[in-house]
């Protein structure tokens, strides 16, 4: 079944030079160390914890998000943190391009590959490690520290191993996400 | 209008694969192969039980080059090249894969309770600081090591079992020496000691290939029915000595008296706990170990009928990469649902396909419904496709990147400008690589799942460049031992045949001559597939009982207020 056009009203989102679509209504905190690739959506009520950055001075990347990524509503990213050596610190996080995650969804992740689809009301635990090609389905809960090979869909809770992704999910994620935004279209109300 | 989002996320397009039907299809093939080409188009019933064995979204498929036909997981073979561990992502080399026994042998474990992976952790208590004590430490990390393994869902801690780890790495070498004090393992080396003496005498005629010996117990197999004569083998195997097994099973007296004793249900390990456990299945809690994880593999797919390569992935275990990757997604149209109404009973509806031509060259598609035939009438609904043939425009990457133009298909190759001016009877929208086509649907039964057959075939122009293709493809033709290349052939339609006909000596006699003739005729030759697919459509709804969303709710819901509400609805349907 073929998703239909999702229309926004205008004055919610502001759209980058690069494409990228971002709500009024979301929630992102430290700006300057957020990276969007283009053509990102970032929908309503959506947090970005930017401002959790490493103890210490200097500029860093805090959340690096790709192109053509999806955050529906009220999905939460935030970096992980650990107390390492007595030092408590927040690392950052880096999601690839072709990224859907769902509504609902906390992300508290290392790293996310390309090509991931990530269901709804999922939590990903801290510095989880998710590859390309991914699938997490909705409602699942991945451990902390968890690795999530490609081609894998991980289900439950906690998430487990469930099936493997044909080879083309590559091209389908990828279709999937320009065709999401394509049809992510503004409306005057 | 949740109703309406339960029909859309009960759609489906999947398509057939005929191979678990090989067998019958061949039959008829052999006999009947001059007969018309729409008799040999197999028959297909939606209503089947096998229809969920043989029936898989485009996504699972792949296509066979060679025997231009679809292939589904059922019908390719598979061949691993590369073991790895899903967890720490290493590479283990097949020769130490079987030694491994088929697990991690680094730091990744098991969760014994929850099967979740373990991390290491440090004691909370820190190493003795005071460099006087040094003495008194050593003395206590033999008793008590520094590390151990943890859980982050279940927290259980494998101090519980008292197993903790003096360093933090190697965990599983640190655990071999239990690990090959087990009694089963001990008991499978003795016997597999036993026996080796015996194999190795009748000699190792290994015609398998390398990458199946790894598996265990394949080289007796070879031995056995591959290799020699049946009775040479046979002898040996009955001049193996006694058996005497080394352990022996300890009396479970005193188990099934704790048993009998238990109160408390969490004390017995679960049945996942214990499959997980297999070497001894445990019945309590406490006798569970971290168990290594299991490898995972990266595999070679082949066509079951040609033995070409449809899937090869890289080597690397992190490489997502494939060096060849014949997926059906990129060679046969894919169908869409594009629009589907809710469906009511008796009432005529009209959805709308959407067919993608993933190919460079335009395809023409035919639909029927049965064998010719673009009007049916069964006993759920009554179907007939408004646009039985059509064309769609081949694929051009320069679309990918302005996607926003809407007059696309105007700018296409001039076959489509003509075609556009013409009024098309059913044809919902073209558009770059796709058309929609109109079918209308009129249900005759309420049934919870609507769904119908569609026989797609459709031919595309193959240039005079890809004639190799078309002559590739005729000793296949010749064979017509394997039932898909027969079945591959029949959809050709009349006019296409004898250019295939004349294919088939050139390839056998002389190459040149033949090119010389393709010039001559200088039409392009056409290449042609059929495939039945199975639409599904979700449920029928009657208009006359039909009832407001809140009965089909949750159960519970149904339970408390929405009770009254529903009665006076069926109330004042019935009325």
């Amino acid at each position: 079944m073929e998703p239909p056009i999702v229309y926004y009203p205008r004055s919610e989102y502001i759209e980058t030079d690069t494409g990228n679509k971002v709500s009024r209504k979301s929630v992102i905190c430290g700006s300057q160390n957020i990276i969007l690739g283009g053509k990102t959506i970032i929908q309503t009520d959506c947090v970005i914890r930017g401002d959790l950055r490493r103890t210490g001075g200097g500029h860093a990347v805090v959340v690096a998000i790709g192109r053509y990524c999806l955050l529906a509503k009220g999905s939460i990213i935030r970096p992980p943190y650990k107390t390492y050596k007595g030092i408590f610190s927040y690392y950052p996080m880096k999601i690839g391009d072709h990224v859907t995650i769902g509504e609902g969804s906390i992300v508290e992740a290392a790293t996310i590959g390309s090509f991931v689809h990530i269901g709804k009301n999922c939590v990903i635990g801290r510095f989880a490690i998710i590859k390309d090609c991914c699938r997490i389905e909705d409602n699942t809960v991945i451990p902390p520290n968890t690795v999530v090979p490609s081609f894998s869909i991980y289900e439950g809770s906690p998430g487990m191993f469930v099936d493997e992704l044909p080879e083309c999910v590559q091209d389908l994620y990828e279709a999937k996400t320009k065709d999401y935004y394509s049809k992510f279209q503004s409306k005057d109300s | 209008m949740s109703q309406q989002i339960d029909a859309r996320q009960r759609s489906y397009v999947h398509y057939y694969c005929p191979c678990p039907d090989v067998s019958k299809s061949n039959n008829n093939t052999g006999e009947d192969e001059e007969e018309d080409i729409v008799e040999s188009i197999p028959d297909f019933d939606v209503n089947s039980p096998r229809i969920h064995f043989s029936t898989f979204p485009i996504s699972k498929l792949y296509f066979c080059d060679d025997c231009h036909q679809i292939r589904c997981p059922r019908c390719v073979q598979e061949e691993i090249v590369c073991y790895y561990c899903p967890n720490c992502l290493f590479e283990v080399p097949t020769a130490s894969v079987k030694s491994e026994r088929n697990r991690c042998a680094r730091n990744c474990f098991q969760c014994p309770i929850c099967q979740n992976t373990l991390t290491v952790v440090a004691s909370t208590e820190p190493p003795p600081p005071q460099p006087s004590a040094s003495s008194n430490s050593s003395t206590s990390t033999t008793s008590g090591a520094p590390y151990y393994l943890s859980c982050g869902v279940c927290r259980w801690d494998s101090q519980e079992i008292g197993m903790t780890f003096e360093k933090a790495t190697g965990l599983a070498l640190q655990l071999q020496k239990t690990e090959d004090e087990r009694p089963d393992v001990k008991e499978f080396d003795h016997l597999k000691d036993h026996f080796e003496k015996h194999l190795r005498l009748s000699a190792p005629s290994t015609t398998l290939p390398s990458s199946l010996l790894s598996i265990p117990g394949i080289s007796s197999f070879s031995n056995r029915y591959g290799g020699g004569g049946f009775t040479h083998p046979q002898q040996k195997s009955d001049d193996v000595a006694k058996y005497n097994n080394t352990i022996k099973i300890e009396n479970d007296d005193n188990l099934v008296h704790d048993l009998v004793q238990l109160k408390d249900v969490n004390q017995i390990t679960t049945l996942t706990q214990r499959m997980n456990q297999l070497s001894d299945q445990p019945y309590k809690v406490e006798r569970l170990q971290p168990q290594r994880i299991h490898l995972r593999t990266k595999r070679v797919k082949r066509c079951r009928s040609c033995r070409h390569i449809l899937i090869k992935p890289e080597q690397k275990a992190q490489a997502t990469r494939f060096k060849i990757k014949l997926v059906a997604l990129n060679h046969i149209p894919k169908l869409t649902i594009t629009s589907l109404p809710k469906l009511f009973l008796n009432q005529s509806t009209e959805i709308i396909l959407k067919f993608s031509n993933p190919l460079y060259e335009e395809i023409i598609v035919d639909l029927a419904l049965k064998k010719d035939e673009t009007t049916e009438t069964t006993e759920y609904a009554k179907i007939k496709l408004l646009a039985p043939h059509f064309n769609i425009t081949p694929y051009n990457e320069v679309w990918e990147y302005d996607e926003q133009d809407f007059n696309i298909s105007s700018k296409g190759r001039p076959s489509s400008t003509a075609s556009a001016p013409k009024p098309d009877i059913g044809i919902y929208e073209r558009r770059g690589n796709y058309t929609s086509v109109k079918i209308e649907i009129t249900p005759l039964a309420e049934v919870d799942e609507l769904k119908f057959p569609l026989l797609v075939t459709y031919a595309n122009k193959v240039n005079d460049n890809n004639d190799n293709e078309t002559s590739g493809d005729a000793p296949a033709n010749d064979s017509s031992t394997a039932a898909e290349t027969v079945s591959s052939d029949k959809p050709n339609t009349d006019a296409d045949k004898p250019n295939t006909d004349a294919d088939k000596p050139d390839t056998d006699v002389n190459k040149p001559k033949t090119d010389d003739t393709d010039k001559g005729e200088s039409t392009p030759t056409t290449k042609s597939l059929f495939f039945w697919t199975v639409i599904g459509l979700g449920p029928v709804v009657n208009p006359a009982t039909v009832k407001p969303p809140a009965p089909t709710r949750s159960p519970l819901t149904n339970n408390n207020s929405n009770v009254a509400p529903t009665r006076t609805n069926i109330n004042s349907g019935k009325a």
